[in-house]
């Protein structure tokens, strides 16, 4: 049948999609047919997102606050009862890091840990009986930063993803037998409006050229490549791998 | 060599028995001062009775809370005069499988394995610049491989305490501070010898099949790699992630797939085809 991608019918939530790498996930799967829950914290973001993406019955709202437990429970069972079940999760909801070791509290730490990891493991605990029906499958969205170790201020950030990696790993052996696949993306520098927020602070491109220097290939990533991971991940082609860890970084945690 | 600790300053976390009581033992006995720690005062002072006293330091205290962290760190600093050493290793395992994993077992095996480690390391931090001391985290071979699945949240936070290791190094190494990461697999502490009790053997006639070495580990296999790894020998050694698991992790394979099939241990097992040759 050769390297097809087709998601007609297929049910999709992902978490953090009303930019960034998630919102790329999100026009890719709605693209080939799939119905696609967008995930941010408010409701009128995620509004503004479907409406930017053409609208349609294809796109769901799901707003929700995955920082808590509760919040979870009640934004993932919302989406599955609104997409009528659910075949593929995109775990992908996340923050950026920028605290050094002697600033570490209490407070940071957990604002950190609960969205990145908490929030990504009890998404995952709430997708799995709907995934378990659908036989379907969870991509998590790590980082580079899960494979190697980061600069400093990245200390908490980098626990969080390869936490989740390891997660993943766990979740894959654990759902293998129900049919369900767990794999994980590692992206880089990646052309989000998070980067690109941080280039502007920086100030005189100080970031992109960073990226160019550092990274073997020479440049920043594009959202659309990291949508063709996931939605690889996501279908038949990916059929036998999971557990599997694909880091798209333009070659940097290799070059370490 | 830098096997000699004389006159260093060691403070190992949750240090009353297992794998944290071998390394106190040899750090010890390689000359070093060692602030043994563990949640309950009374345990701690019966440990250091037991080791004979000289040269230990009780730092009673619960790591699983921040303040916690901060208590333990000043009482072995303030008994040991300064710290050259931080081994955190405090870790529990209670056995949850995915579906029954509530909050509060979540946030209590990620606050005492994960969460102690980095603040025990930002209230040590002062006094490891001090004396450009090290780190060393105990991860396990569950954060490197999938295991069994019962021990789900562990993995994760091991999983965590590696990566978390690096940026640790790469942080710390203009300072001067080193910071590395020590995986057990299956060692022969008091928690495994209870378990293997309780199931009539089968824990060690599985460990024997499942790793590459066909045994487990001794508590003092495992103490050795830690004080290696806080030895100057190790000086050039940062960041890194050393395994002590009898060859698990390079062989995949510490019997997570065996615990598919059935509650308890073994399972089903591959056996390959015999051939003639």
């Amino acid at each position: 049948m050769g390297f097809q991608l087709d998601f007609t019918g297929k049910r999709v939530l992902i978490t953090g999609s009303t930019k960034g790498i998630g919102r790329g996930a999100a026009e890719g799967f709605h693209e080939l047919g799939a119905h696609v829950a967008i995930n941010g914290r408010l409701a009128e973001t995620v509004a503004q997102a479907i409406e930017e993406m053409g609208g349609g019955e294809r796109l769901i709202a799901a707003p929700g606050d995955l920082s808590s437990v509760a919040g979870v429970k009640t934004t993932v069972s919302a989406a599955i009862a609104d997409l009528g079940g659910l075949d593929v999760l995109v775990n992908n909801a996340g923050r950026g890091d920028d605290r050094p070791i002697d600033g570490l509290d209490e407070e940071y730490w957990q604002i950190m840990i609960d969205l990145n990891l908490k929030g990504a493991f009890f998404t995952a605990q709430a997708c799995v009986p709907a995934l378990k029906e659908s036989k379907g499958n969870i991509i998590n969205i790590a980082s580079m930063m899960g494979v190697m170790g980061g600069p400093e201020g990245l200390l908490v950030y980098s626990a969080t993803k390869g936490a989740m990696i390891q997660m993943s790993r766990m979740m894959a052996l654990e759902l293998a037998r129900d049919g369900v696949r767990v794999n994980n993306l590692c992206p880089g520098w990646i052309e989000t409006p998070m980067i690109q927020n941080e280039n502007e602070l920086a100030g005189d491109d100080a970031l992109l050229n960073y990226i160019k220097a550092d990274c073997p290939l020479g440049r920043i990533g594009h959202v659309d490549e990291t949508t063709g991971a996931i939605l690889y991940f996501a279908s038949q082609n990916a059929g036998y791998t999971t557990g599997s860890t694909l880091v798209t970084d333009g070659g940097i945690s290799e070059g370490r | 060599m830098g096997s000699d600790f004389t006159e260093k300053r060691v403070l190992v976390t949750g240090s009353t028995m297992g794998i944290g009581r071998g390394a106190v033992e040899m750090f010890l006995e390689s000359g070093a001062r060692v602030a043994v720690n563990g949640r309950n005062p009374e345990t701690v002072a019966t440990a250091i009775e037991e080791m004979g006293g000289e040269g230990l330091v009780a730092a009673p205290g619960d790591v699983g809370t921040i303040e916690g962290c901060q208590a333990v760190v000043e009482t072995a600093v303030a008994g040991l005069g300064g710290l050259d050493v931080l081994v955190n290793n405090t870790g529990i395992c209670p056995l949850a499988r995915l579906l029954e994993i509530t909050e509060e077992h979540w946030d209590e095996v990620i606050n005492v394995n994960l969460r102690s480690a980095a603040f025990c390391t930002k209230f040590a931090l002062p006094e490891l610049r001090k004396s450009k001391g090290n780190i060393v985290n105990i991860g396990s071979i569950s954060g490197l491989i999938a295991g069994p699945s019962d021990s789900f949240v562990y993995a994760i936070s091991k999983g965590g305490m590696i990566n978390m290791t690096r940026t640790m190094a790469i942080e710390l190494a203009g300072d001067g501070v080193r910071a590395n990461c020590l995986c057990p697999g299956y060692i022969n502490t008091p928690m495994i010898d209870n378990e293997n009790k309780a199931t009539g053997g089968q824990v060690i006639e599985f460990i024997n099949a499942a790793a590459p070495m066909g045994r487990i580990g001794t508590v003092r296999e495992c103490a050795s790699s830690i004080v290696y790894l806080a030895s100057e020998d190790a000086g050039y050694i940062t960041g890194s992630i050393l395994s002590n698991d009898g060859g698990c992790a390079a062989n995949a394979s510490w019997g997570g797939v065996n615990h598919l099939d059935s509650d308890g241990l073994g399972g089903a097992s591959y056996t390959p085809t015999p051939r003639d040759s």
